[in-house]
């Protein structure tokens, strides 16, 4: 594996610990804004803070497939290899269920931020705010919790499938 | 925010370069034929969810 091969691998590594990483943060910073005897602004900074997480987050997570697949063509010459070797097909399956629960991760979290700042501005019927947005962390927590589970099964996955090319090997 | 933007349009990129691969297999086996349906799958959810949260935006926007 050439120099290029090894760095791009270690770029893959390092921003999935950025995702996993920051993904922890924002999971617990969303399961707080359910506290209710947190001040209201303090939440409002938890959700806030929690969205800025998120981005990084996203920009991770967006640029780690196109990262492996700049990896699988410096390491076959193809990138049809990706759909070919049986440990790819599978990393390939539980990345296509993280990607599911991305998209719900995203389209479910939007307007957190909204809810809490209703509540603080008295807009509304607070016990149903508070219903709502409790109702919205608990039901993303689900997915949250079934992509860090599939993420670390694909890095075992790929660790296993990929044994022949140690990290350090490109070094 | 761009990176949202992005975040949709990867969700549907993404899908439809796997599900180009995987079309060019001359014979599929049973885990290539799950890949094409679950990449399938993630395709549909991505639109759907991008008309999901433009509707929820959209409905923000004009509630305020």
């Amino acid at each position: 594996m050439d120099i290029v091969a090894g760095l791009l691998l270690w770029i893959h590594v390092i921003l999935i610990v950025v995702w996993l990483g920051c993904d922890f943060v924002v999971f617990s910073l969303s399961w707080s804004l359910m506290n209710r005897e947190l001040a209201i602004d303090v939440r409002l900074d938890r959700a806030r803070l929690a969205q800025k997480f998120d981005m990084w987050v996203t920009k991770a997570f967006l640029i780690t497939p196109f990262v492996g697949l700049a990896l699988v063509y410096l390491k076959w010459r193809h990138l049809a290899a990706m759909v070919m070797l049986p440990w790819m097909v599978w990393k390939l399956i539980l990345f296509a269920v993280i990607l599911v629960m991305a998209i719900l991760l995203i389209a479910g979290a939007a307007g957190t931020t909204g809810v809490l700042q209703a509540i603080k501005e008295g807009e509304g019927d607070e016990e149903e705010l508070e219903q709502t947005l409790r109702k919205r962390v608990i039901n993303l927590a689900y997915p949250a919790i079934a992509l860090h589970i599939l993420l670390a099964v694909i890095i075992v996955i790929a660790l296993v499938g990929n044994h022949g090319t140690l990290l350090g090997e490109g070094f | 925010m761009w990176w949202i933007k992005l975040f949709w349009l990867e969700m549907i990129i993404f899908p439809v370069v796997i599900l180009y691969f995987l079309s060019g297999l001359p014979h599929q086996s049973p885990l290539q034929t799950g890949a094409t349906v679950i990449y399938l799958a993630v395709f549909l959810c991505a639109v759907s969810g991008y008309i999901y949260t433009w509707n929820k935006k959209r409905k923000a926007a004009s509630e305020s």
